[in-house]
């Protein structure tokens, strides 16, 4: 699941832009949310879950189950309610 | 259970009315306890947790030491953790407030020590601002409250007591045998019967027909999401309008008794905005990492006081064998200690600390006289 | 504080109509939308740096008449609390602040329920309603091999949606067998369109060759890090899980849900009366034929009084606004009810087909009992079916105490996700929804920056009224 999940043709996006995920340069477009964009190109783990520490990621997509909250310059954010931008600086919160 | 009798009845499920349902119970007495809703749905179940003998009346300190080891013996039923706690003056004033206070618990017998704001500051690095004095106390720590109804649930059951839940009492009469009490839905009759019912006790009072002095409190509380850890120990203010503590789930647990509003008999309070707001920048302006996080819960407790602010504990003045039990302040850390000593006296025994008899109020009902 | 006739909460079909409507008759009113645009769930907007090439959007109508009418639109505003009198709570990119209205008109919608499966928490599950926006709002496809499962008219729609788009439908896993459809097909009638659209999407997925389990479950979803794939099986009457034809089946992504719940949040926080209606999705605060609480000023409308769909939810929106109107003596009594009638009749024809397809996801017993005891229910504080059973062994009766012994509803979400799955997991053992009851709705509706409460404030800003005696 690394290629472009964006459906092609049927709209045209924002102007593009480039966020980091921790240490990766990710290509979006404005009018994207960081949860959608993470979504499009594979990256589905976000978080993980605070006393079993299992492996979670966007459920919802309502801003209701939590499950996308994400560190975004610094601080703890729906990511499937938020814009990108150019420049963000989003870390996942993931426990090793 | 419609005709049965038992010893003792006790309305209300909160930590006072099942400390006292305990005590009974060891006494050899067949123990009947009505809850309106669930056992710990009240204060008990909603309050901050905290067991700190830093926030005690100086004139309460002997029975807080005492229910803080009874919690301590509780141990994980109920989250005990002993963290210590430190008490944070910001201004000159609260300063010398602060050394006052510390003087008046100490003599009490309380362990707590004045030390340097920037001693607070090493033992808890990430507090802001200048701290002009600060006091320590080892012992202080917190419980989780969420389990109180659990955990009496289990001891109640296992001392045999009937446990009687979503049961409000609606009429006491008196009769030659004691107290016939009508519950929702079943009725019994009480040898001896005790008023446990934290903020609703004015309208139990009532039921009896004596005017309990109850001035009731709408406490506010709040929930962070988990946070990195920032703080070991309890966080209070000078003037206790702060209680912090970061529980081992990585949450913030912040009250201080900021007042929301409502009504106890008309359901849960509300949270106002006014009160959370200013619960919430003491606690962020104590500890500034806390503007990062995120609130997830708010909500109202109801608090029960008397006009001095000292506990209602006692025979109730021309009801024989009635008793009363409630407004004490720091009722959480207290209630399993002060319930004890209720308990003692309802089985006619010395109890070892004193009373705090409701007779030092005219509890005749308004218009009586 | 800014003070209005009227606030309306929420901008979906039901908020918008409602807005558009009190305004026009004259009410100072104002709509309250945490998103950043009017639209709601099914007329979520693209957005605005996205373009379409021109084409009109559903919804469009909607939006257009709310521009054109005087109703202040307060989008990027969500409300965190609220109060009698009615005093709404605002958080908005400009902070916090408290309006106030003689008339409230709720119009939260719905959330999307799960019945927990194990291994619904991997990363690579999504709800369908989540499906739905990512395609239309996003253009993003949820993956290219997707299992989508349920019950439910969203069932058909986000497959419809994916082919579509250009995905695979590796499985389509339906509860609801042919003849659970067309015992309904009576009342479908009453909307040709929508039939006509159904079946367009049906023979979409025939086209594409899409596997098609009728009566089907997923009995769990498997994966290491993310989806791999997922077991069915079929279900009895009761969808119960037979292990009859139970086979293994590869996907990348599941869409997964189980039809729609009445959001109550500010309804229970208000403290109004509920009954517990399956039919309407579940519990729906009490109101009359104009979506009247039992307050006086409050009204509920939309999918959040009752999951009646997108069609009926304008409709009561302006029942609603009619009769606050008429309350706020804008109107008298023969203007509502010349205006009334007519969308009486349109709503009761819209919403019997909007009962219809959410009777499809009433969820049946067997659904329930079959969570097995290390599945994760809360998914916020990983709260399993078998810590909720070891809670009702150890007493608990109502849902309030099964939160306090387990933490199940305590986590950020507050129950959104769970309340549904663990209070059914409580009723099928203590009796009923009723003996259950529901989890207290406590402020904020959703997680706020403590900051946005706090602002920039100084030490003497920090007003401590009175402090207990020493
Ligand atoms: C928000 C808040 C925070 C607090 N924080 C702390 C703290 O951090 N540390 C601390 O030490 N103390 C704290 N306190 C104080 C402490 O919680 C109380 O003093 C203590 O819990 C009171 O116990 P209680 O049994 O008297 O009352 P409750 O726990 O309120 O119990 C009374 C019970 O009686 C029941 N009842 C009433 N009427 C009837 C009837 N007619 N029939 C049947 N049942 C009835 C009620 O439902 C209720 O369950 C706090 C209090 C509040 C409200
Ligand atoms: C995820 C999802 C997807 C759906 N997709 C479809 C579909 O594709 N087709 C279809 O026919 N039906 C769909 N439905 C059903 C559809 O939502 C309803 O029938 C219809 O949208 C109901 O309209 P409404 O106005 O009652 O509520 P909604 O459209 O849900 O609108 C409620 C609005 O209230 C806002 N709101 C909620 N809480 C607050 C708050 N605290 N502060 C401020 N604003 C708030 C929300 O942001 C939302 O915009 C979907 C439902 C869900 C949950
Ligand atoms: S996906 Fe549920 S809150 Fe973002």
């Amino acid at each position: 699941m690394n290629d472009d999940l964006r459906i092609q043709g049927a709209v045209f996006r924002g102007r593009p832009v480039r966020f980091q995920v921790d240490d990766q340069w990710i290509q979006s477009y404005e009018g994207e949310t960081v949860a959608a964009a993470l979504w499009a190109c594979g990256i589905r783990h976000l978080r993980s879950s605070p006393v079993m520490a299992a492996p979670r990621g966007m459920f919802c997509y309502m801003g209701l189950c939590q499950e996308c909250v994400v560190l975004i310059d610094g601080k703890r954010e729906t990511s499937c309610s938020f814009p990108v931008s150019d420049g963000l600086r989003v870390s996942l919160l993931k426990t090793p | 259970m419609s005709d049965a009798s038992f010893d003792a009845v006790i309305l209300g499920g909160g930590v006072m009315g099942s400390a006292v349902a305990l005590r009974l119970a060891e006494g050899g007495m067949r123990v009947a306890l009505f809850e309106q809703q669930a056992l710990g749905a009240g204060a008990s179940g909603v309050n901050a947790g905290t067991l700190s003998l830093q926030t005690k009346r100086a004139a309460l300190m002997p029975y807080a030491l005492a229910g803080h080891e009874l919690w301590r013996r509780a141990g994980a039923r109920v989250g005990y953790r002993e963290t210590g706690g430190l008490t944070l003056a910001f201004t000159p004033d609260e300063a010398g407030a602060l050394e006052e206070l510390v003087e008046q618990r100490r003599q009490a017998g309380a362990p707590i020590e004045l030390i340097h704001g920037d001693r607070a500051r090493e033992l808890e690095p990430q507090l802001g601002k200048p701290i002009e004095a600060a006091s320590y106390c080892a012992l202080d720590g917190y419980a989780n409250a969420s389990l109180t109804g659990l955990y009496y649930r289990g001891l109640l059951a296992e001392a045999g007591v009937h446990v009687r839940e979503a049961q409000r009492v609606e009429t006491i009469d008196r009769e030659s045998r004691g107290f016939r009490v009508h519950a929702t839905s079943e009725a019994c009759i009480g040898t001896r019967l005790v008023l446990a019912g934290g903020a609703w006790l004015k309208q139990a009072g009532a039921l009896l027909g004596i005017s309990l002095p109850i001035i009731v409190r709408a406490n506010i509380v709040s929930v962070t999401e988990r946070m990195p850890p920032l703080l070991r120990g309890v966080v209070l203010h000078t003037y206790g309008r702060l209680t912090l503590k970061q529980k081992p789930n990585g949450t913030f647990l912040i009250g201080g008794a900021w007042q929301g509003e409502g009504d106890p008999t008309q359901g849960p309070g509300r949270v106002t905005p006014e009160g959370l707001i200013g619960n919430l920048r003491l606690a962020e302006y104590a500890l500034p990492p806390l503007a990062r996080s995120r609130l997830i819960r708010s909500w109202v407790g109801y608090e029960a006081r008397a006009p001095d602010v000292l506990p209602l504990v006692g025979e109730i003045p021309d009801y024989p064998n009635a008793y009363v039990i409630g407004a004490v302040l720091g009722g959480y850390t207290i209630g399993p200690y002060i319930g004890r000593l209720l308990g003692d006296a309802v089985l006619g025994q010395e109890p070892e600390l004193a009373l705090f008899p409701p007779a030092r109020f005219d509890l005749a009902p308004a218009g009586a006289n | 504080m800014t003070g209005y006739d009227v606030i309306v909460i929420g901008a979906g079909p039901a908020g918008m109509a409602a807005a558009t409507r009190a305004a026009e008759l004259g009410a100072h009113t104002a709509l309250i939308e945490q998103g950043p645009e009017p639209g709601g769930q099914v007329y979520r907007p693209l957005p605005s740096q996205f373009s379409a090439g021109g084409d009109a959007h559903p919804g469009d109508e909607l939006r257009e008449q709310l521009r054109s009418s005087t109703a202040t639109v307060l989008a990027k505003h969500a409300v965190w609390n609220l109060a009698d009198g009615y005093h709404v709570d605002v958080i908005g990119p400009q902070g916090t602040k408290r309006l106030q209205a003689r008339t409230l008109i709720l119009a939260t919608g719905t959330y999307e329920r799960f019945v927990p499966v194990q291994g619904w928490t991997l990363p690579g599950v999504i709800g369908l309603g989540a499906a739905t926006v990512l395609i239309k709002s996003q253009q993003v496809l949820p993956g290219r091999n997707v299992v989508v499962a349920g019950a439910g008219p969203l069932l058909l729609l986000v497959a419809a949606m994916i082919l579509e788009a250009g995905g695979r439908v590796a499985a389509f896993v339906d509860l609801n067998g042919v003849t659970d459809w067309t015992a309904r097909l009576p009342t479908m009638l009453s909307r040709p369109d929508l039939i006509w659209q159904g079946s367009r999407w049906w023979s979409r997925l025939l086209r594409a060759g899409t596997p098609v389990f009728r009566r089907h479950v997923i009995t769990c979803i498997e994966g290491e890090n993310d989806v791999a794939g997922v077991q069915l099986a079929r279900v009895d009457r009761n969808w119960r899980a037979t292990h009859r034809e139970a086979r293994t089946i590869a996907a990348d992504t599941v869409c997964m849900g189980n039809g729609l719940c009445p959001s109550t949040d500010m309804t229970r926080l208000l403290k109004l009366g509920h009954r517990f209606a399956p039919e309407l999705g579940g519990w729906v605060p009490e109101v009359d034929e104009n979506f009247r609480s039992e307050r006086e000023g409050l009204y509920v409308v939309g999918d959040g009084a009752g999951v009646r769909g997108a069609a009926a939810a304008p409709l009561s929106g302006e029942i609603a606004a009619l009769s606050a109107a008429h309350a706020l003596e804008r109107i008298d009594r023969d203007q509502l009810e010349r205006a009334r009638t007519p969308l009486v009749q349109d709503f009761r024809r819209a919403s019997r087909f909007g009962l219809t397809m959410s009777g499809l996801t009433t969820v049946r017993a067997g659904l329930i009992s079959d969570i097995s005891s290390d599945t994760v229910v809360c998914r916020c504080e990983d709260i399993t079916r078998g810590q909720i059973d070891d809670a009702v062994a150890a007493g608990c009766r109502d849902i309030n105490q099964v939160k306090a012994a387990t933490r199940c509803g305590m986590g950020p979400c507050q129950g959104k996700m769970c309340g549904d799955a663990a209070t059914s997991i409580l009723a099928s053992q203590v009796g009923s929804h009723e003996q259950v009851g529901q989890l207290t709705a406590r402020p904020p509706f959703r997680p706020v920056d403590t900051k946005a409460l706090t602002g920039s404030f100084d030490y003497d800003d920090i007003v401590m009224a009175e402090h207990a005696p020493t």
